[in-house]
C-alpha cells in the first residue's frame, strides 16, 4: 500500500514538473531596431535626432538615466564623433514579426564644428551604466555647417512627398511656391544627394531620387548664380507603416 | 407583484440603456476626409442601415455578426491648422519654435447605435470584443500614445502669418454589426476604423 502511493505521489510529481516545465514561459529577449535613414542636420539650426525603435518602454537604451555616454562613428570606427544626450521622446507604436516595437526619438543637444560631418556607413554607439555598449546601425549622417553667406529662401508653401502607393518612408519631391523667381544651379540634400528640379514661375519642385533610405526631416541647399538660399530642416512627412515598408533593411539588436 | 415584475422588466433592459451611445472620435472632425470610393459611416442613410442590418439581422447564440461594407478603402484628410505664427511688426522676425503635439494615431474607431466605445482608451476602442470580431490585430495598437515635435526655424516676414498643418492618407473601413446573448440582440449600429498610414506636414505663409 505504502509502494502503491509511493509509485503515485512519484508519477504525480514528475507530471508536475514536466507540465511546469513545458510551460514555463520564455524569458524576454530584449529587442533594439534602427531602419536604416539618411539623417541630414544643420548644425547651427536645432539638434540632431536619431530614431530607435524598442519592445519595452523600460528598455535601457531608451532610459537617458541609463546611457552615460554617446557617440556616432564610422562602421571601422576611424571616425567618430561625440553626442550629448538631451533628451528622450517616445513616438507611435508598430509591429515587426509578431512583436510590437516603439519609436523613441534621441535628441542630441546641437554641436558646433568647422566644417561639414558626413559618414556613409554611421553607428550610433551608446555606454550603459552598467558598463556595456551597444551599436546600432543608423544609415548616413550628414551635419551641414550653415554657411553665414547662406540666405533662408523666402517661400510661402512649403511641403512634400512620397511617390503614389510608395509604402518607403522616404520623400521624393519636394514643393516650394518661392516669393520671388530663382534660377536654380544647383539643388541638394547634404552634400552629395543631388535634386533635379522643375521650376513654373514661383512654383519649384525639387526631385528626389529614389533609395531605400528613410528620408523624411532634411534641410536642402539651393545655389543660384547669385545667391546660395537654403530651405531649413523640415519634417516632411510621418509613416505609421516603416518597420513593414522597411523590413528587408531593418537592423535588429538582441540584448543578453 | 406588479412592482416585481416591473423591476425584473427594468433589470433585463438595462444591458440596452447601459451600452447605448453615439460615440464619435477626433478623425470625424477633420477638415476634410476624402474616400477613394464608397460613403464615410457619417454618410450612412436609414436606408443604408437598414439594408445592411439585414445582414446582421440573424440571431445567433453568442457573439457578434458583422458586416463590413466598406474594407481598407484609401482615404486623404486634412487636419486643422497646428498652430499659427504671425509677425505684426515692421521688421522680419528670426522665429524658431519646437511644437510638440498629439499626433493622430495609427488606429481610431467610431460607432453609431448602440453599438460602445470602451471608456478611457487613448484613441478610442470598441466594447465587447468588437475589435476581435473585426480581426482587428495588434498592427492596430490602440494603447500607446504618440507625441512628436516638429522644430521651425525660419524667418518670418513682417506682415506675415505662419500656419502649420497635417495632411495624409489612410484606410476606412466601416459596416454594421450586431452583438447577441443567448440569442438577444443587446447592441447594434455602423462601426468604423480610421488606420493613418502617412501624414504631411505643411508649411504655409501668408500677408495678414
Amino acid at each position: 500500500m505504502t509502494r502503491l502511493f509511493l509509485y503515485t505521489v512519484a508519477v504525480f510529481f514528475s507530471a508536475t514538473l514536466a507540465f511546469l516545465a513545458l510551460n514555463a514561459p520564455e524569458p524576454f529577449v530584449f529587442r533594439a531596431l534602427t531602419v536604416p535613414e539618411h539623417v541630414v542636420a544643420l548644425m547651427d539650426d536645432g539638434g540632431l535626432s536619431l530614431s530607435v525603435w524598442v519592445n519595452r518602454s523600460d528598455h535601457a537604451m531608451v532610459d537617458p538615466d541609463v546611457i552615460t555616454r554617446s557617440r556616432i562613428e564610422s562602421e571601422d570606427r576611424t571616425t567618430s564623433l561625440e553626442l550629448s544626450l538631451e533628451g528622450i521622446e517616445a513616438g507611435h507604436a508598430e509591429t515587426y514579426q509578431g512583436e510590437v516595437f516603439t519609436k523613441h526619438l534621441l535628441i542630441f543637444e546641437p554641436t558646433r564644428l568647422t566644417a561639414d560631418f558626413v559618414i556613409t556607413d554611421a553607428w550610433l554607439h551608446l555606454e550603459l551604466a552598467d558598463g556595456s555598449a551597444h551599436r546600432l546601425l543608423i544609415g548616413t549622417l550628414e551635419l551641414i555647417r550653415l554657411d553665414p553667406s547662406w540666405e533662408e529662401l523666402p517661400f510661402h508653401d512649403l511641403y512634400g512627398e512620397k511617390d503614389a502607393g510608395s509604402g518607403l518612408s522616404r520623400i521624393s519631391h519636394i514643393q516650394v511656391k518661392t516669393d520671388r523667381k530663382i534660377m536654380i544651379r544647383e539643388a541638394r540634400i547634404g552634400t552629395e544627394l543631388r535634386l533635379s528640379w522643375d521650376v513654373n514661375d514661383h512654383d519649384v519642385t525639387l526631385v528626389v531620387p529614389h533609395d531605400t533610405l528613410v528620408l523624411t526631416r532634411f534641410p536642402v541647399v539651393i545655389v543660384t548664380d547669385t545667391a546660395v538660399f537654403y530651405i531649413p530642416s523640415f519634417f516632411y512627412v510621418k509613416d505609421m507603416r516603416v518597420l513593414e515598408a522597411h523590413g528587408k533593411d531593418i537592423h535588429v539588436h538582441t540584448f543578453d | 407583484m406588479m412592482r416585481q415584475i416591473t423591476i425584473v422588466t427594468l433589470l433585463l433592459l438595462l444591458p440596452f440603456v447601459v451600452s447605448f451611445s453615439v460615440a464619435d472620435s477626433d478623425y470625424t472632425r477633420f477638415e476634410s476626409l476624402t474616400l477613394s470610393t464608397g460613403k464615410l459611416l457619417s454618410d450612412y442613410t436609414d436606408d443604408d442601415y437598414d439594408e445592411h442590418y439585414k445582414h446582421v439581422n440573424r440571431r445567433r447564440f453568442m457573439g457578434w455578426r458583422v458586416k463590413k461594407v466598406n474594407e481598407d478603402i484609401r482615404a486623404s484628410y486634412v487636419t486643422e491648422t497646428l498652430f499659427s505664427y504671425y509677425n505684426d511688426g515692421y521688421s522680419a522676425i528670426g522665429y524658431a519654435y519646437s511644437f510638440t503635439f498629439e499626433s493622430s494615431q495609427s488606429l481610431e474607431v467610431s460607432a453609431t447605435g448602440s453599438i460602445a466605445l470602451k471608456q478611457g482608451k487613448k484613441n478610442g476602442a470598441f466594447a465587447n470584443n468588437l475589435d476581435a470580431a473585426l480581426k482587428i490585430t495588434a498592427t492596430y495598437d490602440t494603447e500607446s500614445s504618440s507625441k512628436e515635435t516638429i522644430e521651425i526655424d525660419l524667418d518670418v516676414d513682417p506682415g506675415t502669418q505662419v500656419n502649420l498643418y497635417i495632411y495624409g492618407e489612410g484606410t476606412i473601413t466601416n459596416g454594421v454589426a450586431a452583438r447577441y446573448v443567448f440569442w438577444f440582440r443587446l447592441a447594434r449600429g455602423g462601426f468604423e476604423i480610421f488606420n493613418v498610414t502617412t501624414q504631411y506636414h505643411r508649411l504655409e505663409k501668408v500677408r495678414i
